[in-house]
Parts: C-alpha cells; sequence; structure tokens
C-alpha cells in the first residue's frame, strides 16, 4: 500500500527527485562529459588493476630480505631496484597498493556507514534524540581527526583491522553533519508526511524513502572520504602507528625513506607519487560527482 | 544578542565537558588502558599498591572526578616515561606549537584569501585554472611526502634551511628561529590553504553575484570600488568566520609537520605519548586540543554575532 502511494505522490511531484535532478542521461554518461572525471577514472583504474591483478603476473615476494643485493639499482631481476633490506621494490609497490587501496575503501564503508546511521536518525527523529545526537558529533568534530586517532591507537593498538576502523571513525562527524542536513530538509517534506499519513512506520520512512534521497550527496561524500583516508592511513604508516612491517603498505614504505633518502632517493618518491596520484584523483572524482549529482553546484 | 552569546557559550562548554568524559572513559575503559601498564611490575602486592598509589582502585566516575578536578586546576598528573608533570609539559610544548600555528594562519589567510578572490574575479581564466590546479594538489600531496621531498631539496642539495629543528626553542630568539620554521610553515601552509583558497572564491562568486553588487554597479559606481567595498569585505566576514572550523585540519597537520621536522610542538608530544602509551600525557594533549578548538570556534562565533548587523539587530 505505502508503495502504491509513493508512486502517486511522486507522480504529482514529477518523477523522483534524483531522477528529476540528473535529467535525462544516465549519471555515469554525465559523468564522462566531465573532464577531470574521466581524467581520474583513467588513473584509477590502472592503479587497481595493478594492485589487486598485478602480484598474480609478477611473482617476486614483497618481503623476502637479500641484504647482499639491498638498494640495487634498477635491473632484469628487479625492475625497480630493491629497498634497503634487499626486498624487490615493484613486488611492495603492488601488495603495498593493494593494502593502502583496501585501507581507503573499507575505511570510508565505515565512515559512511556510522555517519548514516547517526545523521539519519538524527535528522528524521526531533526531540532529544536530535539533540543527544548532534552534541555527540560536535564532540567527535571538537577533537582534531589525528588527535583522536592517536588516542585510539595508543588504546586499542595498531593491528591492521584497528587501523582502517579508527581512520574511518575519525570522518564521520562531517558525513553525519551533511546527512543530518538532508534529513532536516525531507522531515517536513510532502511525500514523508504522505508517508506517515498512510501509517508507514519510522523506520520504513527512514530506510526506504528518505535514504535514497541522500544517495547523491553520500557518493561525492563518500569519494573525497576514500581520499582523506589513504592519506590519513600513509601518515599514520610514516609516523610508526599504522600498518605494521613487514606487511607492505605505500605508507610504511615511506617510513624509513626519511633516512635513506641520501643513499636512495627513489625508495622515497614512488611510494609517494602513487599516494598522491590515487588521493588525487578521489578527489577530482569527488568534485566531478559533486558537479553531476548535486543541482547547487550546476552553475559554477 | 547576548541571550544568543550565553546559549552558544553554553552549548561549547557542555560540548567540552563531553570531550573530557569520553577521553577519559575511552582511556580507562579499553583493554589496553592505564592498568596494562604495570605489568612490568612484578609481584601482585607491587602492583595493588602502584594500582592505590595512582587511584585505579576507586570507581570510575570517582577517579574521572578527582582527575577533572585537577585539570582545572592545571594538573594534568605525571607523566608515565619520565615523572614529570604533564601539565607544564604540555604548556611548553603547546607554545611551540603556537608559532608554528600563528605563521600559517597568517599566511593561509592573507594568500589564501588573495587567491581565492583573485580566482573568482577571474573566473575560468588560467589564473582560476591555476589556483584550482594549485588546491587540489596541495589537498592530495601527501603532507609528510611533501616535508621529506622538500627537506631533500632545500636542506640536502641547496643547503638553504636546516633539515630539522633539533634546537632548544625556548632559549632562542623568535628571529632565529625564522629558518628553523620557512620548510614547516611551508608545507603546511600548502596542505591546509586549499580549503580557505576554495571558501574564499566560492564565497567572492557568492557575494559579487550579490543583489547589493548589483545596485551598486547600476548606480554607476567603479568595478574597483565595487570588488573592494561591497563585494570583498562581505566575503571577507565569512572566510573569517570559517578559520574556526579550519582549526582542527591546521592542528591535525602539525601532528605530521611537527613529527618529519622535528618540530618540539603539541603533535610531537602527542605521537611520542601514543607510542609510549604515555596515557596522562596523551590525555591531556587531547582534551587540550578540543579545548583550543572548543573555545576557538566560541570566540569566532561571538564575533561573528557581535560584527553581522543582520543577526545584531534581528
Amino acid at each position: 500500500m505505502a508503495d502504491v502511494a509513493e508512486l502517486t505522490v511522486l507522480a504529482e511531484q514529477g518523477g523522483p527527485p534524483s531522477a528529476r535532478r540528473s535529467g535525462r542521461r544516465s549519471p555515469l554518461r554525465r559523468l564522462m562529459r566531465q573532464r577531470m572525471g574521466v581524467l581520474a577514472l583513467t588513473l584509477l583504474i590502472p592503479l587497481y588493476l595493478a594492485a589487486f591483478v598485478g602480484p598474480l603476473a609478477y611473482r617476486a615476494s614483497p618481503t623476502k630480505t637479500d641484504p647482499l643485493h639491498a638498494n640495487a639499482a634498477v635491473s632484469r631481476a628487479h625492475p625497480l631496484g630493491t629497498d634497503e633490506l634487499g626486498r624487490d621494490e615493484l613486488a611492495r609497490l603492488l601488495h603495498g597498493g593493494r593494502v593502502t587501496l583496501s585501507v581507503g575503501l573499507v575505511s570510508m564503508v565505515v565512515a559512511l556507514a556510522v555517519g548514516l546511521l547517526v545523521g539519519g536518525v538524527a535528522g528524521y527523529y526531533a526531540g532529544w534524540v536530535e539533540i543527544a545526537l548532534m552534541r555527540f558529533v560536535d564532540m567527535f568534530m571538537s577533537i582534531p581527526p589525528f588527535f583522536l586517532i592517536l588516542v585510539e591507537l595508543a588504546v586499542f593498538g595498531n593491528s591492521p583491522v584497528i587501523v582502517i576502523v579508527v581512520v574511518g571513525l575519525s570522518y564521520w562527524g562531517q558525513i553525519a553533519r551533511v546527512v543530518y542536513a538532508e534529513f532536516l530538509r525531507f522531515r517536513q517534506a510532502d511525500f514523508v508526511e504522505a508517508m506517515s499519513a498512510l501509517g508507514a512506520r519510522g523506520p520504513r520512512i527512514l530506510f526506504r524513502h528518505i535514504l535514497p534521497q541522500v544517495v547523491p550527496s553520500a557518493v561525492v561524500l563518500a569519494t573525497l572520504v576514500i581520499a582523506w583516508s589513504i592519506l590519513t592511513a600513509a601518515a599514520l604508516s610514516y609516523l610508526g602507528l599504522g600498518i605494521q612491517p613487514p606487511l607492505a603498505s605505500w605508507g610504511n614504505m615511506l617510513q624509513n625513506a626519511q633516512s635513506y633518502i641520501w643513499l636512495d632517493t627513489k625508495l622515497a618518491v614512488f611510494p609517494g607519487v602513487l599516494i598522491g596520484v590515487s588521493v588525487l584523483s578521489f578527489n577530482l572524482l569527488g568534485n566531478a560527482l559533486r558537479d553531476v549529482l548535486d543541482p547547487r553546484n550546476a552553475g559554477q | 544578542m547576548l541571550p544568543r552569546i550565553l546559549r552558544r557559550l553554553g552549548q561549547g562548554l557542555f560540548v567540552l565537558l563531553l570531550v573530557t568524559v569520553f577521553t577519559f572513559v575511552l582511556v580507562h575503559l579499553a583493554p589496553g588502558g592505564p592498568s596494562s601498564v604495570m605489568r612490568l611490575g612484578s609481584t601482585a602486592a607491587e602492583r595493588a599498591a602502584l594500582r592505590h598509589q595512582l587511584g585505579l582502585d576507586k570507581p570510575l566516575p570517582v577517579q574521572y572526578l578527582i582527575w577533572i578536578g585537577g585539570v582545572l586546576h592545571g594538573n594534568f598528573g605525571a607523566s608515565l616515561t619520565g615523572g614529570e608533570p604533564v601539565g607544564p609539559l604540555i604548556a611548553q610544548r603547546l607554545w611551540n606549537t603556537v608559532k608554528l600555528g600563528v605563521s600559517v594562519f597568517a599566511m593561509i589567510l592573507v594568500f589564501g584569501t588573495l587567491f581565492g578572490v583573485l580566482a573568482a574575479l577571474r573566473r575560468n581564466s588560467w589564473l582560476d585554472f591555476l589556483v584550482n590546479l594549485a588546491s587540489t594538489l596541495g589537498m592530495s600531496i601527501p603532507d609528510f611526502w611533501l616535508g621529506i621531498m622538500s627537506i631533500l631539496l632545500f636542506a640536502v642539495e641547496l643547503h638553504w634551511f636546516p633539515a630539522s629543528s633539533t634546537i632548544d626553542t625556548s632559549s632562542t630568539g623568535v628571529f632565529q628561529l625564522v629558518p628553523y620554521l620557512v620548510l614547516p610553515v611551508g608545507v603546511l601552509t600548502f596542505a591546509v590553504i586549499p580549503n580557505i583558497v576554495r571558501y574564499a572564491r566560492a564565497a567572492m562568486l557568492e557575494a559579487m553575484s550579490a543583489d547589493y553588487v548589483r545596485t551598486a554597479r547600476s548606480k554607476g559606481l567603479r568595478q574597483s570600488t565595487i570588488v573592494l567595498k561591497h563585494a570583498f569585505k562581505n566575503a571577507l566576514i565569512s572566510v573569517v568566520s570559517m578559520l574556526g572550523l579550519l582549526l582542527p585540519v591546521l592542528l591535525s597537520g602539525a601532528v605530521i609537520t611537527e613529527s618529519v621536522f622535528g618540530w618540539p610542538g603539541i603533535g610531537r608530544l602527542a605521537v611520542e605519548a601514543a607510542m609510549n602509551r604515555n596515557y596522562p600525557v596523551i590525555m591531556g594533549v587531547t582534551v587540550v586540543a578540543g579545548a583550543i578548538v572548543i573555545l576557538t570556534n566560541i570566540v569566532v562565533d561571538t564575533l561573528y554575532i557581535l560584527i553581522d548587523p543582520r543577526i545584531a539587530h534581528g
């Protein structure tokens, strides 16, 4: 019954808002018209392929040390040379990419899940739930993210899972605020009132009807959160508090770069450039998606 | 207006209270909390004595009240590594971060606003493109990596600036500190400035399309008068109100930058404390960082209420 009502209401409004926003063309087609978005995808697809398929093709071990051939130059056996312990640099970059890019994705899922839940519930339920949750968000956003992360790592240790969760939990406040603002707009919307009048209950309205409206903003935020997560996880690894060696990540490959920089510049350059390129791509993709999905930016 | 300011103040202080409770509970309820540090104590009796000495045998709410009572008097307990009082340690390190942070804030306010406004006035020009490109790069390049690279270029190759700040910052004069500050300030500025550039650009674009600008134009005012006296003034207010929100970003960046350059600030202190699981220090540092953010935002919002005539007379 509720779905019938939804159709009626939406028909009166001229189709679901998300469909009206993007016009006739699919969002993907519109994205392809954004040159920067295309550039981002052409950078990201090879990066992901290299990280997730590359190690299957290039089978050198990323962890086998060979002190006699430490800091070796580029050669047939080692296409990108070796690091300070004689480990194959190319293998470490490929395996490290797997770890780094996965951390970005999983942290984003954590941030998005918590942000959507807290922001959505606070935005839908007026009253003390709203006040309590948003003060909690205020508190989380008052502690500078890196200080919060450092406390959490000091308390819970730094196993890979903890690092991923902690990085994800450092950015959910921003998502919660955006989702909250969107839900506030829809709390009073006609189609939501029509739903309640027809007897649909809170959770159903919340997840079936309002949540889809928030998807465009959430997609943009998610892309930017991946960029932030990759940067943050890399910085933690550099500080020696992130993903721990011998497991390679682009961040922890730079952990010793500062001491070996005089010996071997390439060890410090490769992982840094790869982190920069992936973060840049996600930032560009996020901006392109914002232009495509958010009508408020259409004119700029 | 006054009730509004008081409400803002009350809300801020409540959030600050939440920060202290959250930090305390997080550190004390977790499996790796303060009591785990004492596994070094050999006998059970010794451990019990130490627990008693540190007050860890009391109920958690009582422990919190004792701790927060001390914090309000500037007493953050004793460091677990050296036994020195945490309060003066944080104060000393914070002063170094203030030197770094104030320099960066001045840079981003001046240059961030300048580039943002110029990009807005020359929209879609090559200047707009360059500013956009530089700010996208600033957001994407890992700041610690940029720090390493700038050390390689400016300290190792060119010998323009020292590579790290292993100096006694307390006895060195401000002007002697400048060479040590150039690289950290430059790196941190590059990482934080994109936020303000983008915001200033958007604020200026909005101001230039506002009704009062159209009115000014139809009155026949010169372009420079319109830009400087009308649009820029309004854009600047929203840029300044944004600075408070940037403080967490700046402090987070300070953690990284201070670590790369060995600058003895509060960010470096937080990293050292996290590595050593030095709980009194890490709790103190977190609460102080949160307090700075909250108090600054109260001040910024209050100024905003005082400055903006729409609120003052509304």
